[in-house]
């Protein structure tokens, strides 16, 4: 990729500002620089007394690693002194490679000669060393904070499946990954974006099994970002993504290690942003949007079974309430003549329209949806059984709405909770409503137009160049990819990976020590 | 970002094929048939077929030949820029009427199934503009839909015919080989202009990536709308008699009319065959409407189809309110299918390959 390194250099090179020899210049610049940054610490000490060798210490408090850079920085560099004053000539030569070589007992340790580099190594959690009547700065790599504990993520739970999600901090994630995948093919590209924030973006794929012009097309977007502050993946997401206009997400997000690298094993791409345990996932197709990790776990029948289930659910969730907006104000003649009547007779005291009732109790439901999000666990469940049963209850027992609406509402919120993806599904909680309007205007008639428009979107849509309805619609045969689709086929006879992607690479099963082998001469 | 707008399949172009040419076909083909030949209806279709297949054989050598070139464009190089503009004129105008026709069916029927008290005009316009919005994303949205609708609708109709199924009485169906065969050979152009819309071929044919497959995938495509046909034919027939089918307007849909679903949640499945049938009939009228506007925009040799679109709305929109009723509707657009039909889907083709063959035998002997 080191074309494109070339072809994307920022345009405005940082202007770098050269390290003096004089140690009191140096650490008034950077006390200049880093004024009323008052996390900053500069700790002064002088080893050799008589000498007068300055010596001087920087970092950030709370993101630097404290025990270390007492125990193996400071301690070992103080003891320095009585060895080299037995020989004051060569000390001068000598010092640095003795610190760099013997003194310090730290892994990471590299030489700098930019203040700006230097100023950035600080904030970012790095200890910078300064040594007397030298040009260049030693910088140790000290990053160490608090992080929230692995846990499990609270929105993609799983009854089987690994526990672990990921936290706030970018090299606990790739941790977590590279644990899943040993292979020295899996890539882990680091970037900084972000102007002001400079956040860490590591872009993950695996060489050989990913598809170079979709990796090539992510940098690209990556590099035009010109943002000061990315605070959370969603910005990324945003900013890279084929169609901002588009109510579906075209990213997939998520906040579990396994699927991640289930997604890099497929050739998709991967991004992991510092600061937020979820992590993008390139190129989606609204089929991966629509499975969880646990299909691949459980065996191929409950997992089929369970599949057409959701996907039956989406279809509900979109679909019910205007349905039933379109059956009762519309076409009752739809229903057979009993179910017709008692439709009739429930609605009969009820003073609304069928739009404006289903419009009601949809938007309460909403605003119960969004209430329990907002509140605290307790009392979130409160106002759950507030919301659902007492309001429910009371609404229909005051004859406002029937009690039919009740329960296809509650069917439609059900429906709606089995889809896998929270962006995903929250694209369908709104476009119901679209619906409904249409559906309150034309009867069936509106609710197929809307479908239409929807299919025509999805048909537009791209995901970095793979059509989003992939597999249904494809330039090339990709039949093969259909038995992942509704139904999950036993692994043994998903041999290849999904064809959408169009890569060289597809054997998974068969023989993939042979597929190792190709990759190594394509390369 | 960048959207190279512009690459569809062969198996892609057979499906938009497919679903052109079944939009409207189907509702009336049982009748016409059966009005002319009574129970020997499915003979003439597999006549035919045959001479469909021909047709398709025509259409897509002469979209081989010239591989990467809209029809306006080696139109005009073969006969000549004023006979060209003269043919493309006419086949955007043909376009645009078929787009009127296929538009004003969808109003009514619409309006006599579904939405009994929305003006018909609404219901047309409300239409128009999701077809154009359609129409303007280009030929790979359109083929990806068409790929993605048609299984789906062929799955649905056989889904749905199962109840129907008890109530056939195949003895509908005979006598058999009554009908002479002059009489059969009279009949065939009347189901071929059942297959109108095959022209799209040629209209589309230069975006297709894989033009050697294009005649096996059309050939495909044929037979699967004949088989189509064939199985409404027959369904229909057998479940209302020879008299009954040719006094309904609409015998395919009136077929589900009837049905009880033992034990189903819904009544009356006809609404929900009404609903296909919209998708199916949009999916005939967009890429009518699409090739009208592409062929426009070649005429003017400008890139971009897109903007063409919208001044074509309030045209197709006056055509479809010309005829007054559904019988001048019928009338129209069966004389509109024998002259202009005949003309583009035959006539033009065969003549364009024609003339093909001369110049190239002309320029070897030239060579020579």
């Amino acid at each position: 990729m080191s074309f494109f390194d070339d072809l994307f250099k920022p345009k405005e090179e940082k202007v770098k500002v050269p390290i003096k020899e004089d140690y009191q210049k140096n650490l008034d610049t950077i006390k200049e620089i880093l004024k009323n940054c008052d996390d900053v610490i500069y700790r002064e000490f002088q080893p050799m007394k008589d000498k007068k060798m300055n010596f001087a210490v920087v970092y950030a408090e709370g993101i630097s690693n404290k025990d270390l850079l007492q125990e193996y920085v400071l301690k070992s560099l103080m003891l320095l002194s009585s060895d080299l004053l037995k020989e004051p000539r060569l000390m001068k030569e000598k010092l640095y490679e003795e610190i760099k070589k013997q003194s310090i007992s730290v892994a990471d340790i590299k030489e700098i000669d930019d203040m700006n580099e230097a100023i950035d190594s600080i904030l970012c959690g790095d200890t910078v060393l300064i040594v007397d009547k030298w040009d260049k700065f030693f910088v140790i790599a000290s990053k160490g904070w608090e992080f929230r504990s692995i846990s499990e993520p609270s929105t993609e739970t799983v009854i089987r499946g690994s526990r672990e999600g990921f936290v706030e901090t970018l090299r606990i994630n790739t941790a977590l990954i590279r644990r899943r995948i040993r292979d020295p093919k899996f890539k882990i590209k680091q970037m900084q974006i972000g102007e002001r924030s400079k956040t860490d973006i590591a872009i993950l794929y695996i060489e050989g099994i990913v598809n170079k012009d979709i990796l090539k097309e992510v940098e690209k977007r990556l590099y035009e970002i010109k943002i000061d502050a990315i605070l959370e993946s969603g910005y990324i997401e945003q900013l890279i993504e084929d169609e901002w206009k588009s109510p579906f997400p075209q990213i997939q997000n998520t906040q579990r290690p396994d699927v991640v690298s289930a997604a890099l094993f497929e050739g998709r791409i991967a991004m992991i942003i510092d600061n937020t345990p979820v992590a993008l996932l390139i190129p989606a197709t609204i089929v991966a949007l629509l499975q969880s990790p646990e299909d691949y776990n459980e065996r191929f029948l409950i997992a089929s079974a369970l599949r057409i289930l959701r996907f039956i659910s989406i279809v509900f969730a979109l679909f019910l309430p205007s349905l039933y907006i379109a059956i009762t104000s519309y076409h009752p003649g739809m229903l057979p003549t009993d179910l017709a009547l008692y439709v009739a007779g429930s609605r009969m005291n009820v003073p609304f329209p069928a739009f404006i009732e289903t419009f009601i109790m949809e938007a309460s439901l909403e605003l119960l949806r969004e209430a329990g999000v907002r509140l605290p666990g307790a009392i979130g469940s409160t106002i759950g059984i507030v919301g659902g049963l007492v309001l429910g209850q009371a609404a229909v027992q005051a004859g406002i709405v029937s009690p039919l609406i009740v329960i296809v509402v509650a069917l439609t919120a059900m429906a709606a909770y089995t889809t896998p993806n929270y962006s995903f599904a929250i694209a369908f909680r709104m476009l119901r409503f679209i619906l409904m309007i249409l559906a309150g205007i034309f009867g069936l008639y509106g609710i197929i137009l809307g479908m239409i428009v929807i299919l025509i979107h999805l048909c537009n849509l791209k995901s970095f160049g793979v059509p989003y309805l992939s597999p249904f619609v494809a330039t090339e045969t990709t039949w093969k990819d259909f038995k992942d689709v509704f139904i999950r086929v036993p692994l043994q006879f998903m041999k290849k990976r999904p064809e959408f992607l169009h890569r060289k690479n597809n054997d998974r099963l068969k023989n993939p020590k042979s597929a190792i082998e190709e990759d190594t001469e394509d390369e | 970002m960048n959207r190279n707008n512009d690459k569809i399949s062969s198996f892609q172009l057979g499906m938009l094929i497919s679903i052109t040419v079944v939009g409207v076909g189907i509702l009336t083909i049982p009748r016409t048939l059966t009005e002319e030949v009574g129970p020997d209806g499915w003979i003439v279709l597999v006549f035919t077929v045959f001479l469909v297949l021909g047709v398709g054989r025509i259409l897509t050598t002469l979209a081989g030949k010239f591989s990467n070139q809209n029809i306006v464009e080696y139109s005009n190089s073969l006969v000549g820029k004023f006979l060209g503009t003269l043919i493309n004129v006419g086949l955007c105008i043909y376009l645009v009427i078929f787009a009127a026709f296929e538009l004003r069916i969808f109003g009514e029927i619409t309006k006599a199934y579904l939405l009994f008290n929305t003006p018909i005009e609404i219901l047309m316009i409300t239409l128009l503009l999701t077809a154009s919005y359609f129409a303007r994303s280009g030929i790979e949205s359109i083929a990806r839909m068409a790929q993605m609708i048609f299984p789906f609708i062929i799955i649905f109709a056989f889904i749905i015919t199962i109840p129907v199924l008890s109530e056939l009485e195949f003895s509908n169906l005979l006598p058999v080989f009554r009908t002479p065969i002059y009489k059969i050979i009279q009949v065939i152009p009347v189901t071929f202009f059942s297959f109108v819309g095959m022209e799209m071929i040629i209209v589309c044919a230069n975006f297709v990536v894989d033009p050697q497959n294009i005649k096996k995938n059309i050939d495909k495509s044929i037979l699967m709308v004949a088989a189509i046909y064939m199985f409404i034919l027959i369904i229909t027939v057998t479940r209302f008699g020879i008299i009954e089918t040719t006094h309904i307007i609409w015998p395919s849909l009136e077929l589900f009319k009837t049905i009880d679903l033992p034990g189903a949640f819904i009544e009356n499945i006809q609404i929900f065959v009404i609903a296909v049938w919209i998708i199916t009939v949009f999916m005939t009228l967009v890429p009518l409407y699409f090739g009208a506007s592409l062929t426009l925009s070649r005429i003017f040799k400008s890139k971009e189809q897109n903007y063409l679109v919208l001044p074509l709305i309030p045209l197709v929109y006056f055509m479809a309110l010309i005829p007054e009723n559904i019988a001048q509707l019928g009338d129209y657009s069966d004389r509109f299918a024998y002259y202009l039909g005949t003309f583009y889907m035959l006539i033009l083709p065969s003549t364009l390959l024609l003339i093909t063959y001369i110049k190239k035998k002309a320029r070897r002997n030239k060579g020579v």
